[in-house]
C-alpha cells in the first residue's frame, strides 16, 4: 500500500525555484531517506506536504486520498507528524503538557508512559525551554507516539545532538520502524541513512537528481 | 484612615481593570494584538444589561449573564468581521481596524440609546457598610468578589481544559500547533469570546458602580494597557498584578496629589515602564512585537 505520493511538486519562492516537479510514492512502512546541500529543497519539500507552505503545482496523495487542498491542521489529524528542525516544542509549556496538547483525550498516564520510552519522565513538570537541543526532538518524537502518527517526517533530527541523545533518537526511530511507521528523513550522514532507510532520493536545486 | 480607605479604592478599581486586561493579554499572546475596541466590548455588554435589567426589568444578575454572552458572541464577530481579513497584513493594519471597531462600536450604541449618561436604577444612592473601619457599599464587595471569581474561572480555563491549553500553545508557536492538529482560527475565535466575555462582564460591574455611557469603555481600556504593560504584556499573572498596581496607584497617587491627576497617574506609569521596563514585571524579555 502506498502511503505518500507527491505528484509534480513545484514551489518558487519570488524567483527562486525551491522545488521543481519533485515525484515519488513511498510504501507503507518504508523509511525514504532525503539527501542533498543546504538549499536544495528538502524542507520545503516536506512543508509542501503539512502544508506549511503551499506548492504552486501538483498533487500530494496520503493512503490514496488527496490532502494538498486541505488546511494543515486537517493534514495533521490524517496521522502525519514531524520533527522540526528547530522551533519543535512549545517552549512555555511543560514536557507533560507538550504531550498532552498533541493527545487526543489520551490520558496523563498514557502521556508519562510515553515519557518514559523517550527518557523524559523526569522532565514532567519542566518547561520545554529548559530542555537540551536533543531532549527538545526527544520530546518532539513522544509526540509523534502519543499522536500515534503514521507517516512521520524528520527534518535533521540528529543535528546538533548530543551522542547520547543521537543514540536514544536512533532507537527511536528503530522502533517506530518496528511499529510499521512509514518515515521520510533529511539527514546529512550518509552512514545513517543506509542504516536507516530503505529508499534514498537526493535533491539538488529543487530536482531529484538520485534515486536508490 | 483614609489611605487605607483609598487603598480599598483601588483594590475596587483594579478589580474592574484586571477582566478587561485579561482578554486584551490573551488576545496579544495570541495574535500580538492590541485591542484597542476591548473597552467597547465591554460597554457593548453594559449596554446588553442595561436592556435586561431596566428596559426589560428582570434582575441585573440576568442582565450580567446576559451580558456575558453577548460578550463573547461580539468578540467572536469582531474577529470574524473585523480582524480575520487583515490577519496577515502589517501589524499597524489591526492596529488601526481595532481603533474602527472602536468608534463604530461606540457610535452605534449612541444611535440606539443616545449619548446621555444611563444608569441601572439600583435604587437610591447606596449607603457604605464599614468593615475592618473601611466604607465600602455592598455593590463594590460584590464587583471584588466577581472580578476575583472570574480569574479564578480564568485560571481553570487556561490550565486545565482542552481548549485553554490549545490557547496557549498557539500563543506559543501557532504553525507548530497546526502541525499537531490544531484549528488555531477556532482557538483564536475561543479567545475571542472568553476574553470578550470577561471584558462585558467588567462593564457590567464598572456601569453597577457608576453610569453608563458610549464613551465608557475607553478610560478603562487604556488603564488595562497600562496595566499589562506594567506586569508583562502576553502573562495573565502579569495583566492581575498589573490592573492592582494601577488601581491602587491611581487611588493612593491622589493623597499626594490634586484629584484630577488620577488618571494621569496611570498614563505616566505607562510610560515610565514603555521607556525603562517594556517588558514588565512578569514578561519575557524575548517576546516581542512580531512584525
Amino acid at each position: 500500500m502506498i502511503a505518500i505520493e507527491l505528484k509534480g511538486i513545484s514551489k518558487k519562492f519570488g524567483g527562486v525555484t525551491a522545488l521543481d516537479n519533485v515525484s515519488f510514492k513511498l510504501e507503507k512502512g518504508k523509511t525514504l531517506g532525503l539527501v542533498g546541500g543546504n538549499g536544495s529543497g528538502k524542507t520545503t519539500l516536506l512543508n509542501s506536504i503539512t502544508k506549511m507552505v503551499a506548492p504552486d503545482r501538483g498533487e500530494v496523495y496520503f493512503k490514496g486520498k488527496r490532502i494538498d487542498k486541505l488546511p494543515a491542521y486537517r493534514i495533521a489529524r490524517l496521522g502525519i507528524g514531524r520533527i522540526f528542525q528547530t522551533g519543535g516544542v512549545f517552549k512555555n509549556m511543560t514536557v507533560l503538557e507538550n504531550l498532552l496538547v498533541a493527545s487526543d483525550g489520551k490520558r496523563e498516564n498514557e502521556a508519562e508512559r510515553i515519557l518514559k520510552e523517550v527518557a523524559l519522565l523526569e522532565k514532567k513538570g519542566k518547561k520545554a525551554a529548559t530542555l537540551s537541543g536533543g531532549q527538545q526532538r526527544l520530546l518532539e518524537f513522544g509526540r509523534v507516539m502519543v499522536r500515534n502518527d503514521e507517516l512521520i517526517l524528520l527534518d535533521e533530527p540528529f543535528a546538533g545532538v548530543s551522542a547520547e541523545n543521537s543514540r536514544k533518537i536512533e532507537s527511536v526511530i528503530k522502533k517506530l520502524q518496528e511499529e510499521g511507521k512509514t518515515i521520510i528523513l533529511i539527514e546529512h550522514d550518509s552512514a545513517r541513512i543506509k542504516r536507516l532507510c530503505n529508499q534514498i532520493i537526493e535533491l539538488e536545486k529543487g530536482s531529484i537528481i538520485r534515486r536508490e | 484612615m483614609v489611605l487605607e480607605q483609598l487603598a480599598v479604592n483601588g483594590i475596587i478599581a483594579g478589580s474592574e481593570y484586571a477582566l478587561l486586561a485579561i482578554g486584551l493579554t490573551l488576545i496579544y499572546g495570541i495574535l500580538r494584538l492590541i485591542h484597542f475596541a476591548h473597552g467597547e466590548v465591554a460597554m457593548v455588554g453594559a449596554y446588553s444589561a442595561f436592556v435586561v435589567s431596566v428596559v426589560f426589568g428582570l434582575p441585573l444578575i440576568a442582565g450580567f449573564f446576559v451580558a456575558i454572552a453577548a460578550g463573547a458572541l461580539l468578540g467572536i464577530a469582531v474577529n470574524r468581521i473585523a480582524f480575520r481579513p487583515v490577519r496577515k497584513q502589517h501589524i499597524l493594519i489591526g492596529l488601526i481596524t481595532a481603533i474602527a471597531v472602536s468608534i463604530l462600536l461606540q457610535n452605534a450604541i449612541a444611535l440606539f440609546f443616545g449619548n446621555d449618561i444611563k444608569t441601572y436604577n439600583l435604587g437610591a444612592v447606596e449607603k457604605g457598610i464599614e468593615v475592618f473601619g473601611f466604607i465600602i457599599t455592598k455593590t463594590q464587595i460584590v464587583i471584588v468578589f466577581t472580578a476575583v471569581a472570574l480569574m479564578l474561572l480564568t485560571w481553570a480555563f487556561i490550565k486545565k481544559t482542552k481548549i485553554g491549553q490549545q490557547v496557549r500553545a498557539v500563543a506559543d508557536n501557532r504553525e507548530l500547533a497546526e502541525s499537531i492538529g490544531i484549528d488555531s482560527e477556532k482557538v483564536i475565535a475561543c479567545t475571542f469570546a472568553f476574553g470578550s466575555a470577561l471584558a462585558a462582564a467588567g462593564g457590567v460591574l464598572i456601569a453597577a458602580e457608576t453610569n453608563l455611557a458610549p464613551m465608557m469603555g475607553l478610560m478603562p481600556n487604556i488603564k488595562a494597557f497600562a496595566a499589562i504593560i506594567v506586569g508583562g504584556i502576553g502573562s495573565i499573572p502579569g495583566a492581575i498584578f498589573g490592573s492592582y498596581f494601577i488601581g491602587l496607584a491611581e487611588n493612593i497617587g491622589i493623597w499626594f496629589l490634586p484629584s484630577g491627576y488620577k488618571d494621569a497617574i496611570a498614563f505616566f506609569i505607562l510610560v515610565i515602564f514603555l521607556l525603562f521596563m517594556p517588558t514588565g514585571i512578569f514578561g519575557k524579555k524575548k517576546e516581542g512585537i512580531e512584525q
